[in-house]
């Protein structure tokens, strides 16, 4: 297989794997409407781009400087989601609107780290952080 | 990205759902269809695990 053959299956295969994502982040699958399920997933996608990108990292795909912008943002969207936690109690609304834009987020970082391979760091800091 | 480096990270999407619906699976047997705070909080717990990974590998990589 030719080097521009295998890079456009890894970016398919890639695809696929956020769509698999997508479909738990998007709220599209039934058994995510409870928030407690929501808020698992959004945890579980968080760890997904962690580990993502250290297997990226390891492969020297990405510099040091691009991982430490995915982790830096994940942090503060993982922030998103401990807000979207402590809230959800006083203020079910509150807390659901505040999950909602930071499980699309992390799919944004996600889709970032996928595509936007040359301005990683521009795409991830493009992100907006739900508060 | 080159195919031996996106496999692993297709595997690794799909394990991290199989995980994540093994979850609401086990939840749904005892007659939940929502998750507990205690089951929550591991999935917080993993993120914590892959957080420290991440930035053991980064602080590893950016030394001169």
């Amino acid at each position: 297989m030719k080097g521009s053959d295998t890079t456009g299956l890894g970016i398919r295969l890639t695809l696929v794997a956020l769509a698999t994502l997508g479909c738990l982040l998007a709220g599209g699958c039934e058994s995510l409407r409870p928030f407690n399920n929501q808020l698992a997933a959004g945890y579980e996608a968080a760890r997904t781009v962690r580990e993502g990108t250290l297997s990226m990292l390891r492969a020297r795909e990405i510099t040091p400087g691009q991982a430490q912008a995915v982790q830096d943002k994940t942090d503060r969207l993982r922030g998103s989601l401990d807000l979207a936690a402590r809230v959800h109690e006083a203020d079910p609304g509150e807390a659901s609107g505040v999950l909602s834009r930071a499980l699309s987020a992390i799919d944004q970082v996600s889709r970032c780290t996928a595509v936007e391979r040359p301005d990683l760091a521009a795409c991830v800091d493009r992100v907006e952080v739900p508060r | 990205m080159k195919i031996q480096d996106a496999i692993p990270l297709l595997v690794l999407v799909l394990n991290n759902a199989a995980r994540f619906s093994a979850a609401i699976g086990a939840a749904a047997a005892e007659g939940r269809e929502e998750l507990s705070d205690e089951e929550v909080r591991r999935f917080r717990s993993g993120d914590d695990l892959a957080r420290v990974g991440l930035q053991a590998e980064i602080d590893d990589q950016s030394r001169p």
